[in-house]
């Protein structure tokens, strides 16, 4: 009986070797063409993942109603909402000294976002990005900050029709100028890939501890102030270096990116002065 | 055995050199003919579907290595063309001018279509464009090499 059927899987498989073997070249060829870093891979890789975004749209809606996806997306949404209200007052609050002995007040509109959802994640390539399930026709841009309700994620960098690419905080090529939520040290918070997170460009007198919250500053060109970044770890001196290395513990969880929120009102809204950018952000 | 697969791989290796040393001197507007489809219909005539895919892949391969900027490119067209080679000639036993032209004519078409659609994939131009102005061209002219192949070396388009 084993025998007979191990004699027809084996008829089976020599009968059809052709089909096989074409199926064994394609897999091969397209796994060595995606490997290009050509622009019309790039739109072929758009396209598909733009398909792929489909059909899982399409299928995951018996996985929705078992777990009222929608509910948690709204907590979720709720969540970061607060989050952002919450870093908004802090701000305020730490702001109101300053602007009062100054007599300068900025009205900053509220900051509107967008949930999507990771479909994938290609953390082994460079950048370092995750796909999510917001692209052009839902009115993505490159560049538009995706935070998660513990602070900032990333940005987009890359729009396809129905999906984009999220440049993630962990990218060696991604930095954002920063500051001590209380110290008001500011900084460039970039990704080693030796070190880890952290923040550099810290004069050495700078007065900043372990534990103390860095967030976005206000002269990010991209981000709006006070997302939150990473807390210190240890501020490390090193002899004769006229600035300080700081490594950060992120504040997000990269390894469990589920669903991101992509900030959309437009960066001009939340900028102090772009002439007064420090950063490549 | 072992002599035959030399045979074979030094035939493949001779198409892969006059098509990268020599066929680009004859391009027309950006038109040219591939050797090396020529070379697959002429593999899955003689020694089947196998034979032709892995040979296409190979070859694509080494030619994409010469060629063009996107490696796997060739190989992906040609293993596809060498598959739609073996499967229009498996049944047939005599192979003819006409029936020849016909198989390396789908077998162009496929590659060329493949090939091109990819390699114009972020062009501006339409499908029907492309299709006129590139594929159905290039298979033309992959066609009468086909066709000066066939009357130089007729006997070799037989099954082995």
């Amino acid at each position: 009986m084993k025998t007979a059927l191990l004699d027809r899987s084996n008829e089976y498989l020599i009968s059809r070797r052709e089909y096989f073997t074409l199926f064994a070249a394609i897999v091969a060829a397209i796994a060595i063409l995606f490997n290009n870093d050509a622009p019309q891979i790039d739109a072929l890789r758009g396209l598909a993942v733009d398909r792929l975004a489909m059909l899982q749209e399409k299928l995951s809606w018996f996985a929705r109603l078992t777990q009222s996806a929608e509910e948690m997306s709204a907590l979720r949404q709720r969540a970061t909402q607060l989050m952002l209200e919450n870093s908004q007052l802090r701000e305020a609050y730490l702001e109101n000294f300053r602007l009062r002995r100054l007599l300068e007040y900025r009205e900053r509109a509220p900051l509107q976002f967008r949930s999507a959802r990771v479909l994938f994640a290609e953390r082994s390539r460079t950048p370092n990005t995750v796909i999510i399930d917001l692209g052009a026709r839902q009115g993505m841009r490159v560049n538009m900050p995706v935070v998660t309700p513990e602070g900032l994620a990333g940005k987009i960098y890359k729009v396809n029709e129905r999906t984009s690419l999220v440049q993630l905080m962990l990218d060696r090529n991604f930095s954002v100028s920063a500051r001590s939520q209380g110290g008001r040290v500011l900084g460039i918070v970039s990704w080693s890939d030796t070190r880890g997170l952290e923040m550099t460009g810290v004069p050495r007198n700078a007065v900043i501890k372990a534990g103390d919250m860095v967030v976005t500053s206000d002269y990010s060109a991209l981000y709006p102030p006070g997302l939150r970044i990473g807390k210190v770890i240890a501020p490390s001196l090193e002899k004769g270096e006229p600035f300080m290395r700081i490594p950060l513990e992120p504040a997000v969880r990269f390894d469990r990116l589920e669903e991101l929120f992509v900030i959309t009102t437009p960066a001009e809204s939340f900028q102090v002065t772009v002439a007064d950018s420090t950063s490549g952000d | 055995m072992a002599k035959r697969v030399l045979k074979y791989l030094l035939t493949f290796s001779i198409f892969l050199l006059v098509q990268v040393g020599f066929v680009p001197l004859l391009t027309i507007y950006e038109v040219a003919p591939d050797l090396l489809v020529v070379g697959l219909v002429l593999s899955a005539i003689r020694h089947g579907a196998i034979a032709a895919i892995v040979t296409g892949f190979l070859a694509g391969l080494a030619q994409d290595a010469f060629a063009t900027h996107l490696y796997g490119l060739q190989a992906l067209a040609k293993a596809v063309a060498g598959f739609v080679a073996a499967y229009l000639a498996r049944d047939k036993l005599k192979f003819g001018l006409q029936v020849t032209l016909g198989i390396t004519l789908a077998t162009a078409l496929v590659h060329n279509l493949i090939r091109d659609g990819i390699y114009y994939f972020d062009a501006d131009f339409s499908l029907l464009h492309l299709i006129v102005r590139y594929v159905i061209p290039n298979s033309l002219y992959t066609l009468v090499l086909a066709a000066i192949a066939h009357l130089l070396f007729a006997k070799s388009f037989e099954r082995k």
